[in-house]
């Protein structure tokens, strides 16, 4: 893959956080993985049984149906202008495992597991 | 199945973006292949109130 380079003025971000990734440049591959259960519980105090793990849901190790191309597609890419220009770039936050990459890159794999909880006291 | 591709000019003026989370990609620039794939589940015993056990794990 032709490669082209990255020609930034300004770019803004606050929190790169949980395994994430900030690439000026390129990259062959990134695979991404990231799992996660989210809890809104009621309550001041909370004890090591209010723990929740992830062995206790299936949906974290429920295999992810990967989609097949159906026919093979050969793609011939040709860069006439040599760079690539970014004025502004304003990003809050990139966070869990996410990649925010001006650049080219070949191959991106990534796999998300969200499990929402909402626990209120009668 | 054969594409070809001609690629002229990449200027980003203005971008602002809140948050890129769990596993996304926000690219500038050229990629092959990208696979993602995301689970989301909230059932509704996930929603609980009082002591009360959820049944289903």
């Amino acid at each position: 893959m032709e490669k082209r380079t990255a020609e930034i003025s300004n770019i803004r971000t606050i929190s790169i956080s949980y395994s994430s990734i900030f690439t000026i440049g390129d990259t062959v591959t990134t695979t991404q993985k990231s799992r996660g259960i989210a809890v809104q519980q009621e309550g001041a105090t909370f004890t090591k049984e209010d723990n929740l793990h992830f062995r206790d849901y299936p949906i974290f190790n429920r295999e992810a149906n990967w989609l097949k191309p159906k026919y093979s597609v050969h793609t011939n890419t040709i860069h006439h202008a040599e760079s690539i220009h970014v004025q502004n770039v304003s990003l809050i936050g990139v966070s869990s495992s996410s990649v925010f990459q001006v650049g080219s890159i070949n191959n991106i794999t990534g796999d998300a597991r969200i499990k929402h909880f909402r626990k209120l006291q009668s | 199945m054969n594409i070809e591709v001609h690629n002229w000019g990449l200027n980003v003026e203005n971008v602002q973006v809140d948050n890129v989370a769990a596993s996304s990609v926000f690219l500038i620039g050229d990629n092959e292949e990208m696979n993602l794939s995301s689970f989301f589940d909230t059932p509704p015993e996930a929603f609980t109130i009082g002591n009360i056990v959820p049944l289903a794990p």
